[in-house]
C-alpha cells in the first residue's frame, strides 16, 4: 500500500462553515498578526488554504517513507475472543504505535519542522504533555538538524521520566512547564510553586520563548486546522486497508488530530455521500478534561495566557488545570475548531471515561493483544471493548491505537501496585 | 443595482474619522471608486485588524456611543444622498451580532436608503442557521443578499450561495482585514471562482498595493475592496493622499481585464 501523496482538508466538505480564528479585541494589537513571527510560514499557508487535499511536499513523503508508514491495521481477534464477541463482533485498530517515536505525533512532527527550516529557523520550541508530542519534535528535530526547546507540564516531567530522557537523548532541551524562563511561567509559580502544568500553559510558554529570540518557530502538537489535516495520511491509508465498512470508528481526543486524522477522510466520504453512512464516530476522552462532554462550544485561548488567536471550540475554558492524570496528553482544554464543529452537529459522538476504568480496558487489551497501549489510546480502547460488549448484532468496530505504552511504564507500575495486578476476565 | 466588473471598491466605516470628514472623504474617493462598502462601526468588529478595529471606535465616540444607534442610521441617510447623488453605488456591511433583534427593520432601512446589500461576515460562521432568513429579508427590501465566504470554506455551500443570484459574494483572502499572512490568496481564489461560476467574486483583507489588486483580478476576482491601506494612508498623509492611492488601484483593477 502507498503512503497517501496528499492531506485531505475536511474544511471543503463541512456541513457549514469553520468559524475563523479571531483576536481578542482586548488591545489594538492582533495575535494573527503575531503569527508569522510564530508559526513555520508554510503552515500558515495551509491553514488558510480552501482546497480540499493539500499536496504533501516529496521531503515529508520520504520522511514518512524513512519512519516506516504505513502503520498496520491489525484485527484484534483474541480481544474478541475475551470479550466472547467472536464471531459477532469484528474488531479492528490502526496501529501508530508502530512508528519508531511511538504515537501518531510525528506525522505532523516532520512537515512542521521541515517548515521551520525552510524559514531558517535554528530552533523549534514547543509543549508537550504525555511526552508523545515532545519526543515527535525532538525526534523530527535531530533528523533536520535544528535544535528542539520541549516545555513539558511539570506533572509530566516528574513522572514521564523515559521519554524526558528519549528527547534529551535526541538532543532536546526539556524544561518543566511552568518555568523560571518566561512571564507566563512565572506568573504561574508565583500563584502555585507546585503548579502541576496544563497544556494551555505550556503552550503560553513555547510561544512566548519563540517571541523573544530570533530565528525561532513553534510547532503545534494538535488543535490547528492544518496539524490536524496532517494527520489524515492516518485516515486515508486506513480507507485502503478496511476490508469492510465499520459501525464504529473510535478515537481518544485530546486536541484532536488523532480523532481527526483517524476518522476525517471517512468523515468527508460521509459529508460528500460516498460511504459511511451507517458508521457512528466516538470520540473517548478523560473525566479529567471532558471538553466535549461537558464544556461549552464558544470562542476561548488556544494557550492559557492569549498569546495566539481566540478559536471557536468546545472548551473548559483556558485556564482549566486539569488534575495531573497518567494520560497526560489529554490534559488540554479545548478541542480543535473542526472536531468541535462537528461535535455540535452531532457527527462526532464524545464518552467520557475515568482513568481507572481505562487502565483496566488497558490491560485486558494488552494481556490480549500483545500491545501496551498509551494511556491516551486506552480510552479508545476502552470505548471499542464497551461497544463490543454490548454490541447484540454483527458489528464492526475500528479504532486508532495512537500510540503505545512502553514508555508509560511509570504510570502501569502504578496502576498494578494499586490493583495487585488482578486478573481482568 | 448591477457592480461594475471587474470592480474597485473603498471601503469606510460610515461616520470616520468624524461625521463631517467622512463626507468629505466619501467625496474625494467618488471619482476612483466604482462601489464603496460602508462599515456601520461596531463594538466588537471580531474580523476586523487593528487598523479599521480602531476606525470603528474612533466613529463610536465621534457620534457619541451612548446614542451611536440612532445617529448612524439618521447619518447614513446623509452619507447615502450624497452617494445617489453621485450615482456611486454602495453596500452596507455590518456585524450580524450586532443587529440580532432588529435585522429585518435594518435591511429595511438599508434597502430604504438605497444600499445594493448588507453584507454580515458573521452571519454564515456563527449564525447559520438565519441564512435563509437573511436572504427573504433583503429580497423583501429590495435588496439581493451578499454573503462572505473565507479561505476554509465548504465548496458545496460555496456553490449553493452562487445559485442565490448574490449581489456578491465576499471572499476574506486573509483572516483578518489589514494584516497579511503568507497565505496562497490567488490559489485559494482561483479555486473560489471554479467554485462559483459566474457570481460576482469580491476580494478583499490586506489588499494594499496595485499590482496585489491586479493580481486578484487575473487570478478570478470580479472587483477588489481596499479599506486598511486607505485609512492608514488618509490618517498618515491626508484625503488627497488616500484618494491618490485609491485611484491607482482602481487602474490597476482596470488594467487587469486588459491584459
Amino acid at each position: 500500500m502507498a503512503i497517501p501523496l496528499k492531506w485531505y482538508n475536511i474544511s471543503a466538505d463541512l456541513p457549514r462553515p469553520l468559524p475563523p480564528l479571531v483576536d481578542p479585541l482586548d488591545d489594538g494589537g492582533s495575535r494573527i498578526a503575531l503569527l508569522t513571527r510564530i508559526l513555520p510560514s508554510r503552515l500558515i499557508d495551509e491553514e488558510y488554504n480552501l482546497s480540499r487535499y493539500i499536496p504533501i511536499p516529496p521531503e515529508v513523503v520520504a520522511s514518512y517513507h524513512r519512519i516506516g508508514r504505513p502503520t498496520p491495521l491489525l484485527r484484534a481477534e483474541s480481544l474478541e475472543r475475551r470479550l466472547g464477541v467472536q464471531g459477532r463482533v469484528r474488531i479492528y485498530y490502526k496501529y501508530e504505535g508502530a512508528l519508531p517515536t511511538g504515537s501518531h505525533k510525528i506525522n505532523t512532527a516532520l512537515p512542521q519542522v521541515h517548515y521551520a527550516r525552510l524559514d531558517g529557523a535554528e530552533e523549534v520550541a514547543t509543549e508537550t504533555g504525555a511526552g508523545q508530542w515532545g519526543l515527535a519534535v525532538a525526534t523530527a528535530a535531530s533528523i533536520m538538524g535544528v535544535r528542539a526547546k520541549v516545555f513539558m507540564t511539570r506533572s509530566s516531567y516528574e513522572k514521564k521520566r523515559a521519554r524526558r530522557v528519549l528527547m534529551e537523548s535526541l538532543g532536546a532541551q526539556v524544561v518543566p512547564s511552568p518555568s523560571e524562563l518566561t512571564r507566563a511561567g512565572r506568573r504561574a509559580l508565583e500563584k502555585d510553586t507546585r503548579h502541576p502544568g496544563s497544556l494551555g500553559l505550556a503552550i503560553t510558554e513555547a510561544v512566548e520563548h519563540v517571541l523573544s529570540g530570533d530565528g525561532r518557530r513553534y510547532v503545534a502538537g494538535s488543535v490547528l486546522e492544518s496539524v490536524i489535516t496532517h494527520q489524515t495520511v492516518i485516515g486515508q491509508e486506513l480507507l485502503d486497508q478496511l476490508p469492510e465498512e465499520p459501525d464504529y470508528m473510535v478515537a481518544c481526543v485530546g486536541g484532536g488530530s488523532n480523532m481527526a486524522g483517524f476518522a476525517y477522510p471517512a468523515i468527508g466520504l460521509r459529508l460528500r455521500g460516498e460511504g459511511f453512512e451507517k458508521t457512528r464516530f466516538i470520540a473517548a476522552e478523560s473525566t479529567a478534561s471532558p471538553r466535549l462532554t461537558r464544556g461549552e462550544y464558544r470562542y476561548d485561548g488556544l494557550d492559557s495566557g492569549l498569546v495566539l488567536p481566540l478559536a471557536r471550540m468546545y472548551t473548559l475554558g483556558r485556564n482549566h488545570v486539569p488534575p495531573a492524570i497518567h494520560a497526560a496528553g489529554l490534559r488540554y482544554h479545548g478541542a480543535a475548531p473542526s472536531l468541535s464543529l462537528l461535535r455540535s452537529l452531532g457527527l462526532i459522538e464524545p464518552i467520557a471515561y475515568n482513568q481507572e476504568e481505562v487502565f483496566k480496558a488497558a490491560l485486558l487489551f494488552a494481556r490480549s493483544e500483545g500491545i501496551v497501549p498509551a494511556p491516551e489510546s486506552a480510552h479508545a480502547v476502552k470505548a471499542a471493548i464497551d461497544i463490543a460488549s454490548r454490541s447484540r448484532g454483527d458489528t464492526v468496530v475500528v479504532f486508532n491505537l495512537s500510540g503505545h505504552g512502553l514508555m508509560d511504564f511509570e504510570s502501569y507500575e502504578v496502576i498494578l501496585r494499586n490493583t495487585g495486578g488482578e486478573s481482568l476476565g | 443595482m448591477g457592480l461594475e466588473e471587474p470592480g474597485f471598491s473603498a471601503y469606510i466605516p460610515l461616520a470616520y474619522p468624524s461625521p463631517t470628514r467622512f463626507l468629505e472623504v466619501l467625496e474625494a474617493l467618488v471619482p476612483c471608486t466604482d462601489f464603496f462598502e460602508i462599515g456601520l462601526p461596531s463594538q466588537k468588529p471580531k474580523y476586523d485588524g487593528p487598523t479599521i478595529r480602531k476606525a470603528h471606535i474612533g466613529a463610536l465616540e465621534a457620534l457619541g456611543e451612548a446614542e451611536a444607534g440612532g445617529r448612524l442610521l439618521s447619518f447614513l441617510e446623509t452619507a447615502a444622498r450624497i452617494l445617489r447623488n453621485s450615482s456611486v453605488p454602495y453596500v452596507l456591511m455590518t456585524y450580524y451580532s450586532d443587529h440580532r433583534q432588529r435585522v429585518t427593520s435594518l435591511l429595511e432601512a438599508a434597502g430604504n436608503l438605497g444600499a445594493g446589500c448588507v453584507l454580515f461576515p458573521d452571519l454564515l460562521f456563527d449564525h447559520y442557521d438565519h441564512m435563509q432568513d437573511y436572504i427573504e429579508g433583503s429580497r423583501e427590501a429590495g435588496m439581493k443578499p451578499c454573503f462572505f465566504a473565507s479561505s476554509r470554506f465548504p465548496h458545496r455551500l460555496l456553490a449553493e450561495l452562487s445559485r442565490r443570484d448574490p449581489l456578491f459574494i465576499y471572499m476574506g483572502l486573509q483572516p483578518t482585514t489589514g494584516v497579511e499572512l503568507p497565505i496562497g490568496v490567488a490559489r485559494n481564489l482561483a479555486l473560489a471562482r471554479k467554485l462559483v461560476g459566474e457570481a460576482y467574486l469580491l476580494a478583499g483583507f490586506a489588499v494594499k498595493r496595485p499590482q496585489d489588486a491586479q493580481g486578484l483580478v487575473r487570478a478570478g476576482a470580479s472587483g477588489v475592496v481596499v479599506g486598511t491601506a486607505l485609512l492608514e494612508r488618509l490618517e498618515k498623509e491626508g484625503p488627497s493622499e488616500m484618494r491618490e492611492l485609491a485611484c491607482r488601484l482602481r487602474k490597476a483593477v482596470k488594467e487587469a481585464s486588459m491584459a
